[in-house]
């Protein structure tokens, strides 16, 4: 736009959001930046530390600080590798079923896409009822006795499980509006041409549903590096912290009982940044390498 | 470029309208008092329907503005005002293992003239529960109410198994494990636990038996878990698990001990409140007994919720002394909180009905046995952070040994406590 009239009502326009981005994302990433340069009790002023903090957390073998980070950017990527690829093909799945127009499609659409409007608390106090080990119904209806939060792998099952349950409906959504603007002709012309449906799914669905697909993979992706609610309140982190996510590492040193140790948080917070800045990057440069 | 002047100047007029000011009083004259407390489960509204009597009688002189927030966010919370005082609250109700870091961090007000001035004597109180409020000489608060940790118990059980509630009034260890073993005879659990909170702080209380506290105030800046005192504690802690008279530790044991199917479980005074309603309800009936002896003299953990002021530079004497005011009338009441399962902090108050009435009146009888945690600022991450972790860990079968939970948590301690040496206070 050329600056003129329109370029005041442009940033008018856009002034919010900027104000918001400010307040809210680019003054409070800075400062973690700093503070992560810092030992800190969140009261008296930072005390400069240079890179120790980094030191500590990378490179240290067996400090606490370094296991603690080691062992949540583990657990994270755990739930990362399991949950993206459930979190993008069960909605995927859902949507392409949905799509065929199935009797009381409305009906499913609204209780498949009914528990993303929950917070996270309701969604873990529901399923962690449901996984109890003693009365829960789970285990009384397979004929099991299953420690769902205190055994391994079944409190990664569980998790993941209630976690999807809680999130299909936002992707499929995505993926629903992707499918309904796809021109119908395609799909007739493919029936004519004698295409199954699995075969017109797979090669006129998919490749026009490519940019919906790519949006919810790296917001799957952020999400599930970001993984707070659902291990700490589900089973507080697991057996031997065996659940324990780099977040919730982050929120116990900075803001647990006890002193503060906002330095070190801060340090985690900023390498867990640069690792889904990272795995974003490289996965969206893969899934569109090709593309023109 | 006008318009955009304008629109900058109309968000940020936005903003600096959300800012508060400290307006000391309201429009009736009455001094405004913030009060913060942490209060969100059953006790809650016991506390609120204190502040609201008190605001109907000093109506016109003073008004409270109670805010019940969970208790980390309430400190990120008070962290997050930063030098605002305006966005401070003036009246803290704060748990004794915070006073030592926020007396230091600045945060409190010393108290002690106008606790002098107000006349409330340190004798009316518990005494270690008034010394647990006194730092550095100075008293930087006015104990509200104290929460001991006892050993609870299925009256129907005991009965069956030949013992009665006397012999439970002055016991050891040993001799729980043996009535354990002999309720799991009659085919019960002898030990409700469960491992995600196992109760530190019973561990802590038989570490203070055996004469050590689990970090020391004066020399705070590491912690020794390995001594044999603690190894002795931390066995007859788990004993009746490593004997098999427990549920699986790693399963919620709270439902079995509330279906009347165990003899014993661990708690904190405050659930006896639920505990005379599960009798209401499904018959079960619990009693509770003070903490078993390991060693020659009993000690129990203890914690408690304190009244204190937060220090604000702008604030007035008269207003100084509202804030006194409130918190010299919940001291005075805190009889009314027994209700809420709490013992009232305040020694004056325990000739009334409604504390005679709990089932833990007997406790004034053991006040002696009380103990708090120790002054410093380092206490939450050692005895919550390390100790609890090291009983988690050993009960979820982390650490195979009852050594290396205690060597491997210690580090973990130490190893934070090296780092927290070196932030500036």
């Amino acid at each position: 736009m050329k600056k003129g009239k329109g370029f005041s009502t442009g940033y008018f326009f856009i002034l919010p959001h900027y104000l918001l981005f400010l307040i809210f994302i680019a003054i409070p990433t800075l400062f973690t930046i700093y503070i992560s340069f810092t030992n800190w009790d969140l009261f008296g002023s930072p005390t400069f530390v240079g890179l120790e903090n980094y030191r500590l957390l990378l490179f240290e073998k067996g400090h606490t600080y370094n296991t603690y980070f080691w062992n949540g950017i583990k657990n994270t990527l755990i739930y990362v590798i399991i949950s993206v690829p459930i979190g993008i093909l069960v909605p995927l799945a859902f949507a392409g079923i949905l799509n065929e127009n199935p009797p009381g499609k409305r009906f499913m659409q609204a209780i498949l896409y009914f528990p993303s409007l929950l917070s996270v608390s309701t969604v873990v106090i529901c399923w962690s009822w449901l996984f109890r080990t003693d009365v829960g119904i789970i285990n009384h209806a397979l004929g099991i006795a299953v420690n769902w939060a205190g055994s391994q792998p079944a409190a990664w099952i569980a998790i993941n499980i209630l976690t999807i349950w809680w999130l299909v409906g936002g992707n499929m959504i995505i993926y629903l509006a992707g499918m309904a603007d796809i021109p119908e002709e395609l799909y007739e012309s493919a029936e004519i041409d004698g295409a199954s449906k699995w075969a017109q799914f797979v090669h006129i669905t998919l490749p026009l549903i490519k940019a919906q697909i790519g949006v919810t993979l790296i917001f799957t992706i952020i999400g599930g590096y970001n993984v707070f609610g659902q291990t700490w309140m589900f089973n507080n982190g697991g057996p031997g912290e065996s659940n324990k996510t780099i977040l919730m590492y982050i929120r116990e040193l900075a803001f647990g009982s006890g002193v503060s140790q906002s330095g070190i948080a801060s340090t985690m917070a900023v390498v867990l940044g640069i690792i889904i800045i990272i795995t974003s990057t490289v996965v969206s440069k893969l899934y569109y390498r090709g593309d023109k | 470029m006008k318009k955009l002047v304008l629109c900058i100047m109309a968000v940020l007029v936005l903003f600096v309208g959300c800012g508060k000011k400290n307006k000391e009083q309201d429009k009736s004259g009455a001094y405004v008092i913030e009060y913060w407390d942490a209060l969100t489960g059953p006790d809650g509204p016991y506390m609120t329907k204190m502040v609201d009597a008190f605001n109907k009688e000093y109506a016109g002189k003073i008004q409270v503005k109670q805010q019940i927030i969970p208790n980390d966010d309430l400190y990120s919370k008070l962290a997050a005002a930063g030098n605002k005082e305006a966005n401070k609250p003036d009246v803290i109700l704060m748990d004794n293992t915070r006073i030592a870091q926020y007396a230091a961090n600045g945060t409190l007000l010393d108290l002690t003239e106008l606790i002098n001035k107000a006349g409330i004597k340190g004798e009316d109180f518990i005494p270690d529960a008034w010394d647990a409020t006194i730092v550095d000489g100075k008293n930087y608060a006015i104990p509200f109410d104290s929460y001991p940790f006892f050993l609870y118990y299925n009256k129907k059980i005991l009965a069956e198994i030949g013992y009665t509630e006397a012999d439970l009034k002055d016991t050891t260890m040993d001799k729980i494990v043996e009535m354990s073993q002999k309720a799991k005879d009659k085919g019960y659990i002898g030990m409700a636990v469960f491992d995600a909170w196992p109760w530190p702080e019973i561990l802590m209380g038989f570490i203070k038996q055996k004469g050590l506290d689990i970090i020391d105030a004066k020399d705070d800046s590491k912690v020794n878990f390995q001594r044999p005192e603690f190894v002795e504690a931390f066995k007859q802690y788990v004993a009746t698990a490593d004997k098999g008279l427990t549920n699986d530790p790693s399963v919620d044991g709270v439902i079995p001990f509330n279906e009347g199917k165990a003899l014993f479980k661990w708690d904190g005074i405050w659930a006896t409140t639920s505990f005379m309603a599960l009798k209401k309800d499904s018959g079960v009936e619990i009693g509770l007994a003070p903490l078993p002896r390991i060693g020659e003299k009993n000690k129990m953990y203890t914690g408690s919720h304190n009244l204190t002021a937060v220090k604000k530079e702008g604030n007035s004497p008269e207003k100084s002394e509202a804030i006194m005011e409130f918190m010299k009338y919940l001291s005075k009441n805190s009889g009314e909180f027994a209700a809420a399962g709490q013992v009232p902090a305040n020694k004056t108050t325990w000739a009334s009905e409604t504390f005679k009435s709990m089932p833990f009146a007997f406790i004034a009888d053991y006040t002696d046995s009380f103990f708090y945690a120790p002054k410093t600022q380092n206490f939450p991450i050692a005895g919550w952070g390390g100790l609890g972790k090291a009983a988690t860990g050993y009960l979820n079968k982390t650490y195979p040994t009852i050594e290396e939970a205690l060597k491997a948590t210690e580090k973990e301690v130490n190893d934070q406590l090296e780092q927290l040496a070196k932030t500036k206070k």
